[in-house]
């Protein structure tokens, strides 16, 4: 059963709901939370909708437009689509509450959520796209969609960091756009197939590898991988909505999901490993992983050390997928949404605390547990699930990616998840010592008089949940809706189920 | 006791104290946390004397399919964490009463007590890492608790090797289960040797075995009396229990000699370093050294034992040790929140029985788990020629720690906390009494009584006492302990001259400047140079630990 509505009606809550935002003047602040937060719930409801069709059911939704001949759009909801448009469209919605809180009586409003909604409807693009062209379409209004959203103070650090963003996903969507027309033009095919559309082709190793360079080389410049990471942290001038859900989340993730397609579903990880570039990409990535790490240690500023971690863990994806082995796509495809989960969290805390207290760095963050103890709690459980400790998130990821790289005979993998778990320790650890075991400087200004919270609720709520659901994805990963599970159902289409009973 | 009731309260054995400790992120809630904490080990102490038989409970969904459950030897430690926290809890309970803190601290006593009952009813691999991992890091607030900077420094130095522990943890579990193929349940036989090395390492740090030990002399201590008592009475414990559910039994002759060696160097080193302390406390946490190597002993003789009927004798003796220590050794740390110095009369001289009861017992008097424990070892009549006088040599090592012990607490004055002597006295009463309601215990006892085994256990108390009173007549109470608490690794980092002064924090961009090193290393000079002055009382500790090397020569040439 094929449906058509489904996918574009996802697609439609963002896309559509993007225009009317920006025609809305700028004091219809209630009409405009209003649209934004209904198209949000509608949203996740859909998706809870596809995600149960096709995990349970088998359902299959493809969506098909002409665009030139031999090639058509596609938008097609398959498992891998799912996972990464249920992480989208959940981490929109928190991130909208908390966006509007956040940009409470600032300028500009209609401007960045109409922007923000495009942002995600490119995210949810992504996601689906059946083929490379629909994905590179997707990718490039990623790009355009964010470069507001950088700059949105338009203080001239802002402006630079915009053009430094710019000239950096420019660039790299035009190494895809060459790959993609090359492999348009040598092989005729751009489809998404499970195991590799190239699978079987006749074409020379050399060509297929150049292409693979163009594309994964494209890529990674939005994965963030070393040597093309210096947007990311250059980008932190960004209000805190933006870091928490496009650069922590739909912008680094659009890479690494792309680098997914491309080695499981252009070249199917099997020839890409006798091609010879796969273990390569993997080096890259633990090169990555753990330079990020190192880089992240020097920090002083609370969002630019969270930005290095982001340059670091979103490696573990494109590392996970790089080996071949079924047990590491697990785990790659297991921490997309776990690091999304994670780092959104943290990047939502580090905006209550400079927002409540107008702390930025580190070594200002003396105490702060005593004035934010529900923040700090969030942040030390996705701290904590950052390093790895059982039974977080992160330790899931980190399990299957450790054993994976055992499976694939490439024991070096252990030896960098170690390294990078405890570089992880060195730089988060002392962040919890400051917020919950150090003295304030001086007493922390009261919250205004008749606050019963910490913070706002629209800017609380939303890192509490995505910090729950850190503490969820672990202790319940074996339950058949968990990140893992469904993970397990990409890789080896084993459907996700619970095995009798609560309890034996 | 029916099935599904045992098997509900498996559940609650770490879900209470869990779902308690959650409680703490209520500013509402937390006032009654210290209070909600004496109740929150009950369901384990219900589990430990009330389910019989072995029970078992699967959880498929919970982390990678957990099973939890109770078995013989997860009796045994359940019984003992169950009691230990409950005293702790109660003491905290009284001795932090004015602690503007308490509510974290009591958040974190019942997080890190979750940790470690879970511990106890954990079945598989993943569940035991996640509990392990729990109670470690609630710990961390435990130690720093007083936020001195001592405690700071034994904090840094502590999570250091927590995190150390837990990446040889998860790395020796994935090589284990890899190499087991089932997936995550490692197979007790086709482990690799590279995976046991790492799994041991984890499990050496958190028993403070030597080299491994740095942390415990200064993060025990540090942390505040129930804290301490329950770190040195049951959180080290989870180190064996570890090891016992992890390695194979027997089946690594080569390891268990290793083992057997490490633990006596343990055991002996742990009194040689920890006479020379001034603290109650660094004292006891060296004497928790030496006891976990011989703890340590137990194991070796379990993993080298040529069948496996021994050794399930080696476990059971090494088991019967780990309820002895761990009873006597929380009774002295509760009681060094006394003061008999400034008792009077009928108060001083039950202040300093009560002390005295569980060291006599540490000692291995006629009479006390002490002597029971040892006797068990010594009946295995397995391991190397040496290891009979070595026990006893041991025994003498330990009289005399434990004489200097009570010498020090003598002298110990100053204000009591109201409500904590009950506690303590309950610890006491327990650590007289509680082992023998295990009947391998209460069997022991009669063997450990012929006149052999009496005359054997009395020498090396005579031998003891007579160094001990010596020793700390010529130490008097100097208030600067010779070896500073954290031994090599104060050393090391002295000699390395990059230790940080205790003031500084951990910070980000933190490389301590130039200057600050200097200042450091002359400071680091100026501590020697005091130690260099109190040289006449290093050659006393250098004659003790030669009459000591002597004894032990002359027992093993008459063997």
């Amino acid at each position: 059963m094929t449906e058509a509505w489904l996918p574009l009606a996802i697609l439609g809550t963002s896309l559509l709901v993007s225009p009317i935002i920006f025609s809305l003047p700028e004091e219809r602040v209630r009409t405009r939370t209003l649209l934004n937060l209904g198209a949000a719930t509608l949203k996740l409801a859909l998706v809870a909708w596809l995600a149960w069709r096709v995990g349970f059911r088998g359902a299959a939704y493809e969506a098909r437009l002409p665009f030139v001949p031999g090639i058509d759009l596609v938008l097609r909801a398959d498992p891998l689509a799912v996972l990464f448009v249920s992480l989208s469209s959940a981490l929109w919605l928190l991130t909208t509450i908390y966006a509007v809180g956040y940009l409470d009586g600032a300028p500009n409003r209609s401007r960045f959520f109409g922007f923000f909604s495009l942002c995600v409807a490119s995210t949810i693009g992504i996601a689906m796209a059946g083929n490379l062209l629909t994905f590179l379409l997707f990718y490039e209004l990623l790009t355009i969609a964010t470069y507001p959203l950088v700059v949105h103070r338009e203080t001239p650090e802002a402006r630079r960091a915009g053009r430094i963003y710019l000239a950096y996903t420019l660039g790299g969507g035009v190494l895809v756009l060459a790959g993609t027309a090359w492999l348009w033009a040598a092989a005729g095919t751009l489809d998404f197939v499970p195991q590799g559309v190239l699978a079987g082709t006749t074409l020379d190793g050399a060509t297929l590898v150049a292409i693979f360079l163009l594309l994964v080389g494209g890529l990674a410049v939005k994965a963030a991988m070393v040597p093309v990471h210096g947007w990311l942290p250059i980008a932190m001038v960004a209000p805190a909505p933006v870091s928490a859900l496009l650069h922590a989340v739909a912008v680094v993730k659009a890479g690494a999901f792309g680098i997914i397609r491309v080695v499981h579903e252009i070249y199917g990880i099997e020839l890409a490993t006798r091609l010879g570039v796969a273990t390569p990409l993997a080096a890259l990535a633990a090169f990555t992983i753990l330079y990020g790490s190192v880089r992240a240690l020097g920090q002083d500023d609370l969002k630019k050390r969270l930005a290095f971690s982001t340059v670091s863990q979103v490696s573990y994806v494109v590392l996970g997928t790089a080996l071949f082995s079924p047990l590491a796509a697990i785990g790659g495809l297991m921490h997309l949404i776990h690091q999304g989960l994670m780092k959104i969290t943290m990047f939502m805390c580090a905006g209550n605390i400079a927002e409540t207290l107008h702390v930025y760095k580190v070594s200002g963050l003396d105490g702060v547990g005593r004035r934010l103890p529900w923040t700090m709690g969030a942040f030390t459980v996705a701290a904590l699930g950052m390093i790895g400790v059982p039974p977080l998130a992160g330790f899931v990821s980190k399990w299957y990616l450790a054993a994976g790289g055992l499976d694939a005979g490439a024991p070096w993998v252990v030896a960098v998840l170690l390294g990078s778990s405890a570089l992880n320790a060195a730089y988060f650890l002392p962040i919890l010592h400051r917020a919950w075991f150090r003295e304030p400087p001086e007493p922390w200004p009261a919250p205004p008089p008749g606050a019963r919270l910490e913070a706002p609720w629209m800017l609380l709520l939303p890192p509490l949940a995505t910090g729950l659901l850190v503490a969820a994805a672990g202790l319940l990963a074996s339950a058949p809706i968990s990140p893992l599970g469904w993970a397990r159902f990409i890789a080896t289409g084993e459907i996700p189920g619970l095995p009798g009973g609560l309890i034996q | 006791m029916s099935a599904g009731t045992a098997t509900w309260l498996v559940l609650l054995v770490p879900l209470l104290p869990l779902l308690l400790g959650t409680l703490g992120a209520f500013r509402g809630l937390r006032a009654w946390l210290p209070a909600l904490a004496v109740l929150a080990p009950l369901p384990a102490l219900a589990a430990a004397l009330l389910i019989e038989g072995d029970v078992g409970v699967r959880i498929p969904w919970l982390l990678l399919d957990s099973r939890l459950g109770l078995d013989g030897v997860g009796r045994v430690f359940l019984a003992l964490f169950a009691c230990l926290w409950f005293l702790g809890s109660w003491h905290a309970f009284f001795y932090l009463r004015l602690d503007p803190r308490r509510g974290r601290f009591a958040a974190l006593l019942l997080l890190a007590m979750a940790g470690n009952l879970g511990t106890a009813v954990a079945q598989d691999a993943l569940s035991f890492y996640a509990a392990f991992a729990l109670m470690s890091f609630a710990s961390y607030g435990l130690v720093v608790h007083d936020g001195t900077p001592g405690s700071l420094r034994a904090g840094r130095v502590y999570i250091v090797l927590v995190v150390l522990g837990e990446l040889a943890l998860f790395s020796g579990l994935v090589l284990a289960v890899a190499a087991a193929g089932a997936p995550f349940e490692p197979g007790r036989a086709a482990i690799p040797g590279l995976a046991l090395a790492l799994l041991s390492l984890g499990f050496g740090i958190k028993a403070g075995l030597v080299p491994l030990h740095v942390w415990l002399p200064l993060a025990h201590p540090a942390a505040p009396v129930p804290a301490s008592a329950v770190l040195s009475g049951a959180m080290i414990k989870v180190g064996l229990l570890g090891a016992l559910r992890f390695l194979p039994l027997p089946g690594l002759p080569g390891a268990g000699e290793g083992l057997i060696l490490l633990g006596a160097a343990s055991a002996l080193y742990g009194v040689a370093v920890g006479v020379l302390q001034t603290n109650p406390k660094a004292l006891l946490a060296y004497s928790s050294i030496s006891q976990m190597g011989l703890i340590a002993i137990g194991l070796g003789l379990a993993l080298s034992a040529p069948d496996p009927a021994l050794a399930g004798s080696a476990v059971a003796a090494a088991l019967l040790f780990t309820l002895h220590h761990g009873f006597a050794k929380a009774a002295l740390f509760l009681g060094t929140a006394l003061a008999p110095g400034s008792a009077a009369g009928l108060g001083r001289w039950l202040r300093m029985i009560g002390l005295g009861l569980p060291a006599a017992a540490l000692i291995g008097l006629p009479l006390t788990s002490g002597a029971v424990a040892k006797a068990a070892v010594k009946d295995l009549g397995l391991g190397p020629a040496w290891l009979d006088p070595f026990l006893s040599v041991s025994s003498a090592a330990t009289a005399l720690l434990l004489v200097r012990f009570l010498a020090l607490m003598g002298g110990r004055s100053g204000e009591e906390k109201p409500g904590t002597l009950a506690p303590w006295l309950a610890s006491v009463l327990l650590s007289a009494l509680a082992v023998w309601a295990w009947a391998p215990a209460a069997e022991g006892l009669a063997s450990s009584l012929t006149a052999p085994t009496i005359v054997d256990s009395l020498w090396p108390l005579g031998v003891g006492v007579a160094l001990g009173l010596g020793l700390s007549w010529f130490l008097g109470s100097s208030p600067t302990p010779l070896v500073p608490a954290g031994d090599l690794l104060a050393f090391g980092a002295g000699a390395a001259g990059w230790r940080r002064p205790p003031a500084a924090a951990p910070t980000a961009a933190g490389r301590t400047p130039r200057r600050d090193l200097l200042r450091t290393a002359l400071a680091r000079g100026a501590e020697l140079a005091a130690l260099e002055r109190g040289a006449h009382i290093w050659a006393v500790g250098a004659v003790a630990s030669a009459a000591l090397a002597a004894l032990l020569l002359a027992s093993l040439l008459s063997s």
